[in-house]
């Protein structure tokens, strides 16, 4: 009883890890997306202002061809820093995932941290 | 030497005034011309220094701007001409003289938003960070919303932090 439990927990939190899906199916990969080009967003210039410095993180789909789809910010310290990771990752591109010698369609997450250095 | 053609030099209006309904109004950001309207100057040589300054002719704004100074008939129009000279000297790159005019606009005029907006653009360009905040703010508790005094803060942002943005893999 006690092991199912730990069980039905643990793929419940593996779910809720997942990048929203959209095209992409939840089997291994075999090469996962490959970042060809993935433009550094601005830095809000109302975060300099403020002297905020934040972390988003951004959940796609990289599709058969490479393109991203369904971005969407799934996690933002702050919503300012949400709309320039967004517009970046809505330009980049990838090689797509492969599953044997197919391209696949596949879900991806990046992480950018924004952050004021003093000089 | 920071910022000196990036940052908006605020030329008070000859009548002291805010940017659009007064004589005069502000240099843009590059340092272009902003929207002028003369109503009726009280002062024709301040008005001359406001533009010329704005045309870019920063000695001669300085010059006609100091007649006017000794002309002036308010201490509104002398707040405005400290200021303005404050805002030729900055384009001169006489940074100490810029400082003193600065003070006296303020000295004469406490809330003069413009003069608290060069002179945060003096204090940045003589690299004193701090109290180049200090006169932004002070502009901003007068005029929350000036664009002129949010490029000072900004550039005094830029001045103080390098903005960064990694991306990874990395959760």
């Amino acid at each position: 009883m006690i092991p199912e439990l730990i069980l039905v927990l643990a793929s419940a939190a593996l779910v809720e890890d997942q990048p929203p899906v959209n095209g992409a199916d939840d089997l291994p990969l075999d090469v996962p997306p490959v970042p060809v080009r993935v433009p550094t967003p601005d830095y809000p210039r109302n975060a300099i202002r403020r002297e905020l410095s934040g972390r988003t993180v951004a959940c796609f789909t990289v599709d058969k061809r490479g393109r991203v789809r369904n971005p969407q910010v799934v996690q933002s310290s702050n919503d300012l820093f949400s709309k320039p990771t967004l517009k970046a990752v809505r330009k980049a591109s990838f090689k797509p995932a492969r599953r044997g010698n197919d391209s696949v369609a596949a879900n991806y997450c990046r992480t950018f941290r924004f952050s004021l250095e003093q000089r | 030497m920071l910022f000196v053609t990036l940052i908006a030099a605020a030329l008070a209006a000859p009548g002291g005034a805010s940017d659009t309904a007064r004589p005069s109004a502000g240099i843009s950001a590059a340092g272009g011309t902003g929207s002028r309207t003369v109503i009726g100057p009280t002062n024709t040589f301040l008005a001359d220094g406001s533009m010329a300054l704005l045309a870019g002719d920063y000695a001669e704004g300085v010059r006609l701007t100091e007649i006017g100074l000794r002309m002036a008939k308010s201490d509104s129009e002398r707040s405005a001409a400290f200021s303005n000279l404050c805002a030729g000297h900055i384009k001169l790159e006489h940074f100490d003289l810029a400082l003193e005019q600065c003070d006296l606009a303020l000295e004469l005029k406490p809330n003069q938003w413009r003069a608290h907006s060069n002179r945060a653009n003096v204090l940045l360009n003589l690299g004193r960070l701090e109290e180049a905040e200090a006169a932004v703010e002070a502009g901003l508790r007068i005029r929350p919303n000036s664009q002129t005094l949010l490029r000072v803060l900004d550039a005094a942002r830029l001045e103080r932090y390098r903005p960064t943005v990694t991306v990874s893999d990395d959760p």
